[in-house]
């Protein structure tokens, strides 16, 4: 596609998870859960964002369902399909970002 | 947008079948909310699912049992839905019993004649034929010399055999009745080459050849039929054409010779030859002294041998071969064949076995699409089952797998009913001048196999588009319970059935139309007509001897009280009878008109001949009996001969006969006495006729026709009395009135004309049923649409209508493409329609009106029942 995935790699057994993954199950857990609000919130191109939502689907850390019909016809449009985290995916997110803030503590910062 | 949703649907190809309307709706709905610029992530989308799908699959396969685990599960539920659904299951069974006994049937003739002609002969693979021809297709009599050099002239052959048709005068030891029998002159190896083993006794050795011992073997059918089955049968002894032969051996039961026409009963070898053969005169003569005759010799291969070995040997004979024979061959080139021994040419039968196995495979077809309907419209009965399944996990393999076995189990219960209908029918088909039809091996392994692909024709098309609808998930019931196959596919293949059924039906109309006129054709007034077959050649009459008998004959015969007239005529006379024409007879020439018809139809026969056939003189008169005497002086002609010759005036012409082409034999001058009637009959019509009365060479075979006045059958006794009185040792041949005569020819055309037709009517029923089956599974499934159109104010009248008019359509269309391909099919079978058009109004008219109102009255009942429909209950169900 273009892009490249930097992998971070983690412990066994728990898949490995790409920067866009991170970011859009961030994105999930502040409560955007459509993926044109997750192209808005991320600043990541719908090209980007659908195929990792697929694969965080697959690999069972995000679930989606469709909205209320009523909702929708109120608003005099089709109904949307929105994304939630799964248990799993909150664990996931969490231990990305317990790692993220220890590799921020590895190197010292630079006394300008 | 109108092109966004386009480009939308076009990227939604890409996504796996089953998620494909979820994700449209998705991105249709993101794309109205985003705007144009989500649309460059739809492609990347819809490739990710594409390969999280495969990747998937993999997953699934790799851990998921074999697709053969628990069949016996789909067997015993397979079971169990057949008997809830009775009258369905019958319904499929017996639609394909009937497709699959007509097609078994008809290879079980096809096998009886290509792949097990002969029965016990031992080994037949090993057997092959030995023929002199002039060219690739036909083949020419040979001596016994050339019999020898073949037979030592092919080392690839382990022995090589010769044999001779003949008819014998037979009568058992004791005072028998004599009899004509058909047998065979064989050299001493036959029977060892055919590895044929006796019932009884033993058959001939090398001895008796050379040593000229009287000896004859019978067939196991005379032993039965003539001797009584006798115990000691090898005690017995046979007057075979005036001499005594001892019965050294019967054959085998079921054995009847190789290549005879007709069954073979007794064999004795070529030292005693000259009991068959004759010279021109009428004198017996060895076989080894003789012209060529007629023969067909048969080798068996050595153990390593191929038979490309044997033709080449046998080709390097060909040429001394060549010049051991006088001027017959002309320029024509002479070739040694050497071919496998089987009963018929397989390049020219195979048109014929297509020809045969056309019309059951019809019948079959029709039925598949039977079963094929019927499996749809319970499959999507059972819409829940599937889904329900689907929803503990079962794969689409798995559902396909149970339809399929279903389909196989149907199938094969058809098959096996139809395997029975195999076995009431083949006595019926022997008529059709096959060898015995016999039920064996392969029969029943082409059963199995029609089974099995006719389950895979009719089981598999349902089977994958059930499943599929059920896969897709289809969020309404009703859209997937409305059936894959839709109205237009439905309704196709009711046009098709129906266009078959008239094919089958106008065919066979037209056939037995044919029929109707060839039964007229020829044949004279049946009622008081008698003819006898007579030979005298197996007592060696000589010439003379033969015409005092035949004269003495015939006056005595037209002495009987009732007998109106009787005559005497030559086997051409009575192959003619017989509805073929296969000799021209003599040579005929018009002195001083050089372009008179050389291809004249000629045959001996007496004054009688013409009161006795009905035929009216219109110039001139019959023969006298003075005319009797040879040589023959006078001739009647028919006007068909008079126009092509003289033009005008024929009395008092002259022409000249000849007995055969050749050049060299004997001329005679006759004149032209008397003219014969263009008859209503063809063949007295079409043809130039010329009847002499007095026989040209020594005809030692002849047939005498009686007319009586009253019943025919009576004077038969009388005849044989005569017979008796002039020569006691001399048997009758066939004797026939003139109903026999009616009901014997064409026998094998009216068989097939009735085959057709009782075809034709099956498939008649077949379709009714099937279209029956259709229209009720429609009328189940619209009942909410007719409910409401009821509910609207339409009418029972007006549903009854709808539905009528939906279901005859596709029948007329049919009607209008069957009437097409039949008459395509009949004017390329022009030359077996004898008097009747290709297109003949009447049977295609009688045809289409018979199908359409079967039709009508098929699906009568259902559209009866939807006009019954009640709205309410129907709403109320909803």
């Amino acid at each position: 596609m273009g892009y490249v995935d930097a992998h971070i790699d983690m412990a066994p057994n728990t898949p490995a998870l790409s920067y866009t993954g991170l970011f859009i199950l961030q994105a999930l857990a502040q409560g955007h859960r459509f993926g044109f609000d997750i192209m808005e919130v991320t600043s990541l191109p719908s090209g980007t964002i659908y195929p990792a939502l697929r694969r965080l689907e697959a690999l069972e850390l995000v679930t989606s369902d469709w909205e209320k019909d009523l909702q929708a016809r109120k608003e005099g449009r089709p109904r949307r399909r929105y994304y939630e985290l799964t248990k799993a995916g909150r664990h996931q997110l969490k231990e990305a970002e317990a790692r993220f803030r220890a590799v921020g503590r590895l190197f010292p910062k630079h006394a300008d | 947008m109108r092109i966004t949703r386009a480009a939308l649907r076009l990227v939604s190809l890409i996504v796996p079948h089953a998620d494909r309307p979820r994700w449209v709706e998705e991105w249709t709905a993101e794309l109205r909310h985003g705007g144009w610029r989500m649309l460059p992530g739809a492609l990347p989308d819809a490739w990710t699912l594409r390969a999280l799908a495969r990747d998937e699959r993999r997953l699934t396969r790799r851990s998921s049992p074999g697709i053969f685990h628990a069949l016996d599960q789909d067997v015993r539920y397979a079971l169990r839905t057949f008997g809830s659904g009775k009258s369905f299951t019958l319904a499929v069974v017996g639609s394909l019993a009937i497709g699959i006994g007509a097609t078994t049937t008809a290879f079980a003739m096809v096998n009886a004649t290509l792949f097990r002609p002969f029965p016990k002969v031992h080994a037949q693979d090993g057997l092959v034929r030995v023929m002199l021809a002039p060219g690739t297709r036909t083949f020419i009599s040979s001596t016994w010399d050339d019999y020898r050099v073949l037979r030592e002239g092919i080392p690839a052959l382990e022995s090589l055999s010769i044999a001779h048709d003949a008819s014998f005068a037979v009568a058992p030891d004791g005072g028998g009745e004599p009899r004509t029998v058909g047998g065979v002159v064989v050299s001493h190896n036959y029977f060892d080459v055919l590895g044929v083993r006796p019932a009884r006794g033993r058959f001939f050795v090398p001895e008796d050849e050379a040593r000229r011992r009287p000896a004859v073997v019978v067939s196991h059918t005379y032993w039965q039929r003539y001797l009584a089955g006798d115990p000691s049968v090898l005690q017995r002894s046979l007057d075979v054409n005036g001499a005594e032969l001892p019965i050294i051996g019967v054959v085998a039961e079921g054995f009847g010779g190789v290549f005879t026409r007709g069954d073979a009963h007794l064999w004795i070898t070529f030292a005693l030859s000259d009991l068959v053969f004759r010279t021109k005169d009428g004198q017996p003569i060895q076989a080894r002294d003789a012209e060529p005759f007629r023969n067909t010799m048969i080798g068996r291969l050595k153990p390593a041998a191929t038979i490309e070995q044997a033709s080449a040997q046998a080709a390097g004979l060909a040429q001394p071969l060549a010049e051991t024979r006088d001027r017959s061959l002309g320029k024509r080139e002479l070739f040694v064949r050497v071919e496998p021994l089987r009963v018929a040419d397989p390049e020219r039968f195979a048109l014929m076995a297509i020809g045969l196995m056309v019309v059951p495979l019809i019948v079959l077809a029709i039925a598949c699409v039977n079963g094929a309907n019927l499996l749809v419209a319970r499959a999507s009965q059972r819409s829940v089952d599937w889904l329900v399944r689907l929803a503990l996990g079962a794969s689409r393999w798995r559902l396909i797998r149970q339809l399929l076995v279903e389909s196989l189990l149907l199938a094969l219960a058809g098959a096996a009913l139809g395997l029975v209908l195999c076995f009431w029918t083949a006595s019926y088909v022997q008529v059709l001048a096959f060898p015995a039809v016999v039920v064996d091996a392969n029969v029943v392994l082409f059963v199995v196999g029609a089974a099995a692909a006719t389950a895979l024709v009719f089981g598999l098309g349902p089977a994958l588009s059930v499943t599929r609808a059920a896969v897709s998930r289809a969020p309404e019931a009703g859209r997937f319970l409305r059936g894959p196959f839709g109205s237009r596919t439905r309704a196709a293949l009711v046009m098709l059935q129906a266009a078959l059924c008239l094919g089958l039906l106008a065919t066979g109309a037209q056939f037995m139309k044919t029929l109707q006129v060839i039964w007229e054709d020829g044949l004279p007034e049946p009622a008081g007509f008698l003819t006898v077959s007579l030979d005298v050649d197996p007592l060696r009459y000589g010439r003379d001897q033969a015409e005092t008998f035949y004269s003495q004959l015939l006056a005595r015969v037209e002495e009987l009280p009732g007998v109106e007239a009787a005559a005497l005529t030559d086997r051409s006379a009575a192959q003619m009878l017989a509805g073929a024409v296969t000799s021209w007879g003599g040579h005929i020439a018009v002195p001083g008109v050089p372009d008179a018809p050389r291809d004249v139809y000629t045959a001996y026969a007496t004054a009688g001949f013409f009161e006795a056939m009905g035929l009216q003189l219109v110039q001139g008169r019959t023969f006298t009996s003075e005319e009797h005497r040879r040589p023959p002086r006078a001739v009647v002609v028919n006007e068909t001969f008079v126009g092509r010759a003289f033009g005008e005036h024929a009395l008092g012409r002259v022409v000249t006969l000849a007995a055969d082409r050749e050049a060299g034999t004997a001329v005679v001058e006759a004149m032209v006495v008397g003219v014969i009637a263009l008859d209503r009959r063809p063949l007295f019509s079409r043809l130039p006729v010329v009847f002499y009365p007095a026989p040209l060479t020594h005809e030692p075979a002849l047939d005498l026709l009686v007319r009586v006045d009253g019943g025919a059958a009576a004077i038969a006794p009388a005849i044989r009395t005569i017979v008796s009185s002039i020569d006691p040792r001399l048997p009758l041949g066939r004797v026939a009135t003139g109903e026999d005569l009616r009901r014997q020819r064409n026998v094998r055309d009216y068989t097939l004309a009735r085959t057709v037709s009782v075809l034709g009517i099956l498939a008649l029923v077949l379709a009714a049923a099937g279209l029956y089956g259709v229209v009720s599974y429609m009328v189940t499934l619209r009942q909410k649409e007719i409910g409401i159109r009821m509910a609207l104010g339409a009418e029972g009248a007006s549903v009854l209508r709808l539905v009528l008019r939906q279901s005859l359509v596709p029948v007329l269309a049919g009607c209008v493409l069957g009437a097409l391909g039949a008459g395509v099919i009949a004017s390329l079978i022009r030359s077996r329609l004898y008097g009747v058009s290709p297109m003949d109004p009447v049977a295609f008219g009688g045809a289409a009106l018979l199908l359409v109102l079967t039709m009508i009255v098929a699906s009568l009942a259902p559209a009866r029942r939807a006009s019954r429909v009640d709205p309410v209950n129907v709403l109320r169900a909803e």
